[in-house]
């Protein structure tokens, strides 16, 4: 009932437009001569360090293991540790220390390792993906294991190519590089999951990389491709089971047997399970009007940002605005020397706009667009007068920060800048709770 | 080159809608809706149109000004900024088109100062004031200078206020509000009548709804619901009370500014909920406020007085709006349901009214020419013509003049029917020669002026291009004239007033006899006196006022106590027939 509920999604302008022809790039070897990898998880956990200053390394070494869940991670690269040192991290907006390789540019690599078989059990797919160090390419990096181990009731995979934030053509690249890997990656998790079904959403307007996933799809009744509408944030895995299954569910898609993976992260478990490959290179984005040369680049995990912009001809610009992901739900970053992880699918660089604030005409229009149906502007507005019990009324912790009401307030208030604040401002009243729950 | 990075919040891509772009929007929807208001009032007068743009320019310069003095009083830095998105100019433009068209200026400009200073900068300026600025002004000026609402350089024509208040409409009697004619729907819904410049043009309102809502400008949830709400209940009360439902129905719709307020006045999103929910709970309490109001108060301004309440209201309704709108969303079908249903059942059964005599649909001229209802005003009386039809070049002319009695006096006559605007070609010269010469006299003077006097049409031609009409309305002038009382007499006893008109018929012989009292036309009076009418009032049917003050019952000084408890009824019924009859 459209009069009194959410719509829950809106189209805007994708910005994606610019990269036809597409073209692979890769990266001269000037730009991986350093490499960088951070001793901390995203979540801020000191990593276990398995290699010391002065080793040498090849490609696929395990140099470490993250800690919060079981998460290894490998060097890219062959060559030499020669430090440890402070470096700006993009998901913690802090220094921390990473790991520094010199590339040797000799591509030594390491033995594979375990891979799998028509015969494997589930548990051996999920154990291998989990020695894989694989996580979710779609941007948050949740180790991809945690989603498989043990599962039960999982009815349909729903995998995920509908990169609905502009500017990023990272996925729809490597599908339309890899589909084979795609859909050996898709039969894994089919396996590993014991689901019948997948589905690969893919926005509608796409329809070459449709006709290629479809092709190679082609006497396989258990893998279908979704067609999507051109909204935002349809790549929500909420908003995409809502429009793909018409179900909600409270926390996680478990609840109503789907399991939702990225295309990437398809493809990196069929490189690495099946070919015997390292989860060490993805596909990149670099594009915006900040930047001189929009591209696509194939690179190592590890790279600096600053050497990726050389090669993409700097920026067009002295103000800019640097995002690490898509211009909707990044924020600034103020620094770019921060190195690439895994789960960074590109990067976003804009001239500095800003916005002509002006107050809030309580238009409503962000509740009529949020896609948790939330109701944006009471909950801002609770924020800034620290009302905690309104706050929670407003179910203001459910929010997702994804922007949209950020985007469609003719105010150019920010909104979910506020919220974020609000949510913030919960965790702490949270904690505040937890130690006198402790005294 | 040493790159700056942005650190200012995300998203970075944002949508091309601005808020200054909405409210230039609504200006513009503002801007065409006045047009046909100053349009109709050039087609009163040159003066009368100009004074109308006055009004809109006053008001505009006044909110200004105040702006200007705003923003340097709280130390703005950029002053352009701050008055084009302090959107003043949108209150001024709306204060302007809600105020009567004839109002002093200076008037409208305190009106104006009153929206913006004390409505909303007060509160903190735009997106802060917890009224409608413009409908605070409205209600200001109307409650403290209402007697400055006919400007004394306007012509007539254009008499100010509302057309409701002009021309003492009541809500609850639909006779006496559609006339013996019926309203011409063309030149009332296209706002072709006196009242504020933007409040009359009800389809035009609705064209810049529809484009409103389709930009996203405007929430259509609000009008819908608001006037949806109104609809029902009129539709409920028109068929309880034996209305011409259809009728009633558009007539609440299209008058007293129902029609700009939902579109232009409720949708204020400053003054609104966030919610869809919210939205919808209030205009409905806002349609159910006004159909209160204007039945049961009787007031023509309902709907300004139910939107500043449900403004005020809204943070109360918001705070019960909770959670998300999809969990809660039964919750909220069953409370938006809920509330439209108490809306509607509330003010159907407020609106209606077991004492009024049911009119049948349809027959509606019949009806008037038999009055079943009395004047709100006992000493007001209406006598409507028969209609007269004389064929003209482009049509058939059809007029129906109403005599208005005051104590006997007539003190006004009005017309309807017409084709197109020839009535107003009319007005000028036919007015000054055939109706002013009427006013303050009585009935029997009137008809003695050599004027009407003559038994054919006036040969003279006054109107040009107008002729036909010209006769008709001299007709139905006649016929009101042969229909209204002849004598009229007051009576009154210690704790009683009656007052009586006496008709006579053609040869002068008493036809009628019409009573009226404190407690209304036939109020508690017959079933008490059935004996005193039979001896004081019944005989006089048939006998010519001489031969009635001659009957015995009346050479007393006192009536006879023929009614038990009606003893003052019966007093001053007597002396108000024996002053009617000239004694």
């Amino acid at each position: 009932m459209g009069i009194l509920s959410s719509r829950r999604k809106l189209h805007i302008h994708s910005n994606k437009d610019w990269i036809s022809p597409q073209v692979i790039d890769f990266l001269p070897n000037e730009a991986i001569k350093l490499l960088y990898f951070p001793l901390v998880s995203p979540r801020g956990t000191p990593a276990e360090q398995f290699v010391q200053v002065g080793d040498f390394v090849k490609i696929g070494t395990k140099l470490g293991v993250h800690k919060d869940w079981y998460v290894p991670f490998y060097s890219s690269v062959s060559g030499k540790v020669i430090a440890v040192e402070d470096r700006f991290h993009a998901g913690l907006q802090r220094a921390v220390k990473h790991l520094v390789i010199e590339n040797d540019y000799k591509e030594t690599y390491e033995a594979p390792l375990k891979t799998v078989s028509n015969l494997s059990s589930p548990a051996e797919i999920v154990d291998a993906i989990k020695e894989a160090g694989i996580v979710g390419q779609g941007g948050a990096g949740f180790p991809t294991f945690m989603k498989y181990g043990g599962v039960t009731g999982i009815s349909d995979i729903l995998i995920n190519g509908v990169e609905c934030e502009p500017y990023l053509m990272t996925d729809y690249n490597a599908v339309k590089e890899k589909t084979r890997l795609l859909v050996a990656g898709v039969e894994l998790f089919l396996k590993a999951s014991g689901a019948r079904l997948a589905r690969i959403a893919i926005k509608e307007n796409k329809t070459e990389l449709i006709a290629t996933v479809e092709k190679a799809l082609k006497g396989r009744p258990d893998i279908v491709v979704t067609r999507v509408p051109d909204e935002y944030p349809m790549g929500y895995e909420r908003t995409l089971i809502q429009e793909v299954y018409k179900r909600d569910y409270n926390v996680l898609p478990k609840e109503v047997g789907i399991i939702v993976n990225n295309t990437q992260t398809a493809i990196a478990v069929a490189e690495v399970l099946l070919d015997g490959k390292f989860f060490t290179h993805h596909y990149f984005t670099v594009a915006g009007d900040g930047i001189n040369r929009n591209k696509i680049f194939y690179l190592p995990n590890g790279v600096a940002v600053n050497e990726i912009i050389k090669v993409a001809g700097g920026y067009t610009s002295q103000d800019i605005t640097l995002l690490a992901g898509g211009p909707m739900t990044s924020r600034g970053l103020g620094n770019d020397t921060f190195a690439v992880l895994p789960a960074n699918g590109g990067l976003t660089i804009l001239k500095r706009h800003e916005y002509q604030q002006v107050e809030c005409l309580r238009c409503g229009t962000c509740s009529r667009y949020c896609p948790l149906s939330l109701y944006p502007v009471e909950i801002m507005k609770a924020g800034e007068g620290k009302n905690e019990n309104r706050l929670r009324k407003l179910e203001a912790s459910r929010c997702s920060e994804c922007g949209i009401c950020s985007y469609v307030c003719p105010s150019h208030v920010d909104v979910t800048e506020s919220i974020k604040k609000a949510k913030l401002f919960l965790r702490i009243q949270d904690q505040k709770k937890a130690n006198q729950g402790g005294k | 080159m040493i790159t700056r990075f942005t650190l200012l919040p995300g998203p970075y891509q944002r949508t091309n809608r601005s808020t200054t772009q909405i409210m230039l929007m609504l200006c513009a929807a503002l801007v065409f809706v006045a047009l046909f208001g100053i349009v109709y009032q050039f087609t009163t007068g040159m003066m009368n149109g100009v004074y109308g743009l006055l009004i809109i320019v006053v008001s505009l310069v006044a909110t200004l000004l105040v702006d200007l003095l705003t923003a340097v009083i709280t130390k703005q830095k950029d002053l352009k900024k701050f008055v084009i998105t302090n959107y003043s100019y949108v209150t001024a433009l709306i204060f302007a088109l809600i105020v009567p068209a004839s109002t002093n200026l200076w008037v409208v400009a305190v009106g104006a100062i009153f929206s913006t200073v004390i409505a909303k900068a007060v509160f903190g300026g735009f997106g802060r004031n917890i009224m409608n600025p413009a409908i605070a002004g409205r209600i200001f000026v109307g409650i403290t200078f209402a007697s400055f609402f006919t400007a004394a350089t306007i012509s007539t024509v254009t008499t100010g206020a509302t057309f409701m208040a002009d021309t003492n409409l009541s809500w609850n009697n639909i006779t006496t509000m559609v006339g013996a004619e019926g309203f011409d729907w063309l030149k009332v819904l296209f706002g072709f009548y006196n009242g504020a410049i933007g409040e009359t043009a009800t389809i035009p309102i609705l064209v810049a709804c529809g484009v409103l809502s389709f930009f996203n400008v405007i929430d259509y949830r609000q009008p819908l619901f608001y006037l949806g709400t109104i609809a029902l209940i009129a539709l409920f009360i028109g068929l309880s009370n034996g209305y011409n439902a259809g009728e009633y129905v558009l007539l609440h719709l299209s008058m007293g500014g129902v029609m700009f307020g939902a579109v232009f006045m409720l949708t204020d999103p400053v003054t609104s909920s966030t919610t869809s929910t919210g939205r919808i709970i209030s205009a409905t309490l806002a349609g159910l406020l006004t159909m209160l109001i204007r039945t049961k108060a009787n007031f023509a301004e309902g709907c300004m007085y139910s939107i500043a309440l449900v403004n005020v209201f809204q943070p109360l309704i918001d705070s019960f709006i909770t959670g998300n709108s999809r969990t809660n969303l039964s919750k909220n079908i069953i409370a938006v349901t809920a509330c439209a249903v108490i809306a509607v059942g509330v003010g159907s059964l407020g609106g209606y009214y077991p004492d009024v005599a049911p009119v049948s649909s349809g027959d509606t001229t019949t009806t008037i020419s038999t009055p079943s209802t009395p004047p709100a005003d006992p000493f007001d009386k209406k006598v409507p013509s028969a209609a007269f039809t004389e064929s003209v070049a482009d049509g058939t002319v059809s007029i129906t003049a109403t005599i208005e009695l005051y104590k006997g006096l007539i003190s006004k006559v009005t017309y309807a029917g017409g084709i197109g605007s020839d009535l107003f070609t009319v007005n000028d010269a036919y007015t000054a020669k055939y109706i002013t010469p009427l006013i303050g006299k009585t009935v029997a003077e009137a008809t003695a002026l050599d004027l009407f006097s003559a038994a054919a049409l006036p040969t003279e031609d006054i109107v040009a291009d107008a002729t036909g009409t010209a006769n008709c309305l001299y007709l139905a002038i006649k016929d009101g004239l042969s229909k209204a009382p002849e004598l009229y007499g007051t009576g009154t006893s210690t704790t009683l007033n009656t007052w009586v008109y006496i008709d006579l018929d053609a040869d002068g012989k008493i036809a009628t006899v019409e009573i009226f009292n404190d407690k209304g036309i036939e109020g508690e009076y017959f079933p008490t006196i059935a004996a005193f009418n039979d001896k004081y009032v019944t005989p006089l049917t048939g006998l010519t006022p001489t031969e009635a003050l001659a009957l015995p019952a009346y050479l007393e000084t006192t009536p006879e106590t023929v009614s038990t408890g009606a003893t003052h009824s019966g007093i001053s019924l007597f002396n108000a027939i024996k002053d009617a009859l000239g004694a």
